[in-house]
This record gives structure tokens, sequence and C-alpha cells, in this order.
């Protein structure tokens, strides 16, 4: 049981284990996050719509990736990149989640505060952290990471393929470690909260769809966020102690390297196989909300509550079997792509 | 202006901006408002711009198509192509049917019901039959389309041969293609990165019988109405081979072989006179000739279709599809690794 010290600047708005403070933490983070990944885009837009083209705003922002205003075409691909990653994962992922479902959750189903506000604390210091380090590899000397954000070896494996494979690529992979250990610690903590701490009264079949959404979101969270970082471990041994996890048989910098037995496509499996449950993740709280919003407003119950819950749920377990339709072309064996074409359905 | 003080007022105008709308919360109170409720007027103001949104977002996409849907790929040029067009154009006309539909009876309803005082939700609060009625019915225009595209995908990747395909390897690298033929005995002699040294750039094993009568281009030529085998090879990174006029695409992967097959329809002499491709070279000349530059002459071409570093938008070679006698003609004039290596 805690004591009720007085709270002072820190302890209320820093260090908080607060759910709403929390909540509101994750909020300006994701919206910052996602003013850069906007002005990224602006950026390579531009050079999309008019390429090769000089513009002084470019020189402005990029500095030495565009001499004279016209952008080197590194830059171009690691604006893509880390604007993907960004947007993807720190305004939607943890943007998102991190703010509704630790601000609603506790109030939706009459708790107190999460199970453990210092988990959720660690959680949202964990996102914090993963950003300094995103952002910080923008600035480094090679480049930020440029292979694009599903960042696939062996390019994102070798230095010598492009200069954003270096430095950049390493900070990238530092960087989502951090992010998915904190997505992972408030995932525990959404699915603890809700299992264990409803109040009297509140069966599951009561719960607002809201909370079911977030639910299922977070159980998709922890099946499938480990999986991604079993990758980039890999990815990252590959790069740093030699191991050839994913490579095998390359010449490139005018020598053989000595890599041998790994495949390529052993990454795309186990970087889709949370990149499919991903976006999953994205969609389900917005379903959520926006069923609640509705109803709400409308003021009736939302129509067919039961098949709403039926549908989440549905949807959860399908998104596990359906990976391989983003790998169609990768060369994998063409049964495996009769199948993932079957699931699809 | 120096960045500095563009930096102040930018600052300086989001505080404006939050200090006036403080203003106008605080002032609204005092007038008695009730400035945390909707009010009539606002219901009835964001009900109409729905609907005026709405709809102008569907005609958008209307006008879209209309006006920039020329743009799309000409007629396929491969004997499977026309079979993935037909899908693609199934799942199009479901899905604009189902968007046109759906879209004007969503605005118009959120417009017709929106907030009134006085009208009240009908309370309705689940119905299975309906539920059941709409899970099904798509699913089963769904199963129509999936079993289709499975039957075109096993076609497509393991397809019955009556004639043996000739067998072309694509070998790509960081940041180009090179073509290597099979010649007489339709298999490519073995090859490994090991064995890359000066001339040998795709690094031929030499001691192999199959390998002597390989040819090695930097142009890809093909016979028309001939199926044609291909073999992908990638020396450093992973890279795409797409063939966007063929409707062909597979990775090629470092350290694998991957395969794609097709057989080529049109030539390139036949394809210039399509009329799409003609009013496109005529719309890209016109923008050249205004710039000075030379005339553009429509070629099939192979593109990299997976970012493989800094040139990867650069990484492209040449398609030539010609008659039997053409490409036999000018296979007979390239050399084979027994001459070269």
């Amino acid at each position: 049981m805690e004591h009720h010290h007085k709270e002072n600047f820190f302890t209320k708005y820093i260090f908080t284990m607060d759910h709403k403070m929390i909540g509101k933490q994750f909020l300006i983070t994701g919206m910052i996050m996602g003013i850069v990944g906007v002005m990224m885009s602006m950026l390579f837009r531009l050079e999309l719509a008019y390429p090769e083209q000089s513009f002084p705003i470019l020189e402005f922002f990029l500095g030495k990736w565009a001499p004279d205003g016209v952008m080197d075409p590194n830059m171009y691909l690691a604006l893509v990149t880390i604007h993907g990653t960004i947007m993807v994962f720190f305004v939607l992922t943890a943007g998102l989640s991190g703010t509704f479902s630790n601000l609603l959750i506790p109030l939706q189903i009459g708790a107190r505060d999460m199970a453990s506000g210092f988990m959720n604390a660690l959680s949202y210091w964990f996102f914090f952290l993963s950003s300094v380090v995103m952002i910080a590899s923008l600035f480094v000397e090679s480049g930020p990471a440029s292979g694009g954000w599903t960042v696939y070896p062996p390019l994102s494996a070798l230095p010598q393929a492009m200069p954003g494979s270096g430095t950049g690529m390493t900070l990238w992979l530092i960087s989502m470690t951090f992010f998915i250990v904190g997505s992972l610690l408030g995932s525990l903590n959404y699915i603890v909260t809700v299992i264990n701490m409803r109040t009297k009264g509140m069966s599951m079949t009561r719960l607002p769809l809201t909370i079911w959404a977030f639910f299922v979101t977070a159980v998709l969270g922890v099946l499938s966020f480990p999986v991604l970082l079993s990758a980039a471990l890999l990815l990252m041994m590959d790069r740093l102690i030699g191991t050839s996890f994913y490579l095998s048989d390359i010449f490139i910098g005018g020598e053989v390297l000595s890599y041998s037995g790994g495949s390529p496509v052993l990454y795309q499996h186990l970087f889709w196989f949370l990149g499919h449950p991903e976006v999953y993740i994205i969609l389900l709280p917005a379903l959520g909300i926006s069923s609640e919003v509705i109803a709400t407003n409308s003021r009736k119950p939302i129509f067919g509550y039961r098949a709403m819950v039926g549908s989440i749920l549905a949807i959860a377990f399908l998104s596990f079997i359906v990976w391989g339709h983003h790998m169609f072309v990768t060369g994998m064996n063409p049964f495996l792509g009769s199948v993932f074409t079957f699931t699809r359905c | 202006m120096n960045t500095v003080s563009i930096i102040v007022l930018i600052v300086l105008a989001v505080l404006t901006i939050v200090q006036v709308m403080r203003i106008s919360e605080i002032s609204s109170s005092i007038q008695g408002g009730k400035d945390n409720q909707v009010s009539e007027k606002d219901n009835d103001t964001q009900g109409k711009l729905l609907l005026l949104v709405g709809m102008g977002f569907v005609i958008s996409v209307l006008v879209m198509y209309w006006a920039w849907g020329y743009h799309s790929l000409p007629a396929p040029s491969s004997e499977h192509g026309s079979e993935i067009d037909s899908l693609w154009n199934l799942s199009m006309l479901i899905i604009n049917v189902v968007f046109f539909i759906v879209q004007p009876i969503l605005f118009y309803f959120g417009y017709k019901y929106r907030g009134k005082k006085g009208t009240k939700a009908v309370y309705y609060e689940h119905n299975n039959k309906l539920e059941l009625f709409w899970t099904v019915v798509p699913a089963l225009f769904l199963a129509v389309l999936i079993i289709w595209g499975l039957n075109v995908w096993s076609g497509l990747m393991m397809p019955e041969n009556e004639e043996e395909p000739i067998v072309i390897e694509l070998y790509a690298q960081q940041f180009n293609w090179t073509a290597r033929y099979s010649g007489g005995d339709n298999q490519l002699g073995y090859a490994t990165v090991h064995e890359i040294a000066g001339a040998n750039i795709v690094g031929v094993d030499t001691k192999d019988a199959y390998s002597s009568d390989d040819i090695i281009t930097k142009e890809l030529h093909l016979p028309v109405g001939k199926p044609i085998k291909f073999e992908f090879r990638s020396q450093d990174v992973i890279h795409s081979a797409f063939f966007p006029h063929f409707r062909a695409q597979m990775n090629c992967v470092p350290g694998s072989k991957t395969y794609f097959q097709f057989t080529p329809t049109k030539t390139t002499a036949e394809i210039r006179q399509d009329k799409d491709v003609k009013n496109h070279v005529a719309e890209v000349n016109e923008i050249r000739l205004a710039k000075g530059e030379d005339v553009w002459e429509f070629n099939y071409v192979l593109l990299c279709n997976k970012i493989c570093g800094a040139a990867h938008y650069n990484m492209q070679m040449e398609i030539i599809v010609e008659t039997e006698d053409e490409f036999n003609a000018w296979i007979k004039e390239q050399k084979t690794v027994a001459e070269t290596l």
C-alpha cells in the first residue's frame, strides 16, 4: 500500500506512475515523433515530385545530404525508412495504444490504476529512450538507417552495401530493441489489468468494446513483438559478431564475404510474423474507439455487441496465419504462396 | 531572416493561437453559453459539411479515374498476363461497385440523421440473421476471387510445360543486370560468387561442361511466343526482377536461386504500335522536346523492385522481344563463355 506523499514537480509530471499522466506522456512524445515523421515525408515527397532538382529548403534541412539543394539518393532512402519506422511504430503503436490504453482502461473498467504503476512508467521511459536513440541516429556521419522500414538483410546487415547500413542501422536496432521492451511491458500491464482488476459486476461480456479492442491488441503485441525482437537480435549478431543467420554467398566491395549457410528469407518470415499482427495492433484500438464514440453520441448501444467481440477475436486469431501474403515474390516455395493465398481469404 | 528568428516567430504564433482560443473559451462561458455542449447549429453545420465533403470525396475519385486512368499499364505482353489483368479487373469491379454504393449511402444517412433536438435513435441492438448475411455474402465473393487467384497462381508458379522453356539467368548486382543465356544445351553452367574474377563477372565455373555454350550479355532479347524460364541470382543484396509489361516479378536473393517463367506474346515492334503506348510516348516526347532533350522510343524494361542502395532507382535493363528468326540471328552474333573466358 503506497503512502500518500506530497508530490513535487518530478513525481507528478516526470516520474509519475499515474496512468492518466503516463497517457499524456505517450501522447506528447507520440505527437512530437509524428511531427518529425510528417516533416520527413514532406521532404521526400518534394524529391519524388521533382526528382533531382535543386531546392534551397532541402539544403536547409539536410545540410551535407543535399549539396546545392539536390537531395542525395541515400538520404532519400533514409527519409523514407525513418518516416516509415516512426509512423508505424512510434506514432501508431506506442502513440495510439500507449495513450488511449493507459488513459481509458482503468477508467472504463472501474479500476483505481493499472496493475503496476511502476511497470507502466517503465514502459513509457523505454519508449522515450527509444525515441531519443532513433532521433540520434539521424545525425550520425554515415546517415540513418536507409534500407526501408522493413530493413531487409543483406542490405541492412552490410555496412558496405550502403552508408545507412553502418552506425545508423546499429542505432535503429538498439532503438527498436528498447521500443519492443517498452511495448511488451505496457501490453503485459494492460492484459493483467483487464483480467484482474475489473470492478464488481463487470463480466467480460459487459466490457466496453473499446476495452475489448485494447485487450486483444495487447495480446497480439505480447505474442508477436518478441518475434521482431529475435529478428533484430539475429540481425545484430550478423552485423557485429560475424554470424550467418541471414547471409550466404555474398560478393561485395570486390571480395567474397565469409558468411555461409544463412537465408535472407528467414528474416522476412520473422519480420512479417510481427508485421502482419502489427497492422492489426494499429487498427483494433481505432475500431474499438469508433464503436464507442458512435454508440455514445447516438445514445444507443452499438449494433451487434457480441458479433463485434467475435469479430475482434477472429481478426486477432486469423492475423497470425497470414503473414506470408507479404512474401509472395520473395522466392519462397510456391506451395507456401498457395497456403497464404487461402488464409488471406 | 535567420533561423533563430524564424523559430521564435513560429513559437510566438503558436502561443498567440493558444491564447486566442483560451480567450474565446472564457468569454463564451462569461456570456453564459454552455461551451461544453454541442449546439443545434453546430450539429447542423457539421452534418451539412459531412455530406459536402463525403460527396466531394466520392466525386473526386470519379474525376481522378477519368483524368488520370489512362496512365495504367498497356495490355499485357505475356500469356499469363491477361489472366492477371482479368483478376485485377474483377477485383476492381467488385471494389468500385461496393464503394460507389456504400459511400454515398453512408454520407447521406450521416447527414440525414445528424443530431437534432427531439429525435431519438431507434433502439436496434442486434440481429444475428443480418450478421450472418453480411458475413456469408462477402465471404462467397472472396471465395470466388481466392479460388480463381489460386488457380492462376499455381498455373504461373508451377507450370505444366508441353515444350521445354528456354532457360535464361538474370544476375543482379548493385546496380545493374547481366543476362546469361544457357545456349544450345539449354542448361546453365554452374556459377557461384566464389568464381568471380576479372572478366568473369557472374562467376561462371568454366570447368563445368554446361557452361561452355553459355552466352553472357547486357541486353535481354527474347523470342516471342516461346516460354522462357528465368533463373535469378544476386551477388550482394536482395534485388527484385520486375517486368511490368509482362506482369512478372521475382526477388533475386543472394545465396539462393529463384525462378519465374512466362511467354512473351508481343514483340517490341508490335507494342510500339499499341494505341495507349503511342499516346504515352507522344506525351513524354512533348515534354522532352520542350526541355531540349532527345526523343524517346518505347522499349520493354526490366526494373529493380527491392531497395538495394543508392542507385536502385536507376537499375534497369532493356528488354527486346523479337521474332524467333531475329532472336536466333542475334544470339548467333554473341560470344559464348568458351570464347570469352
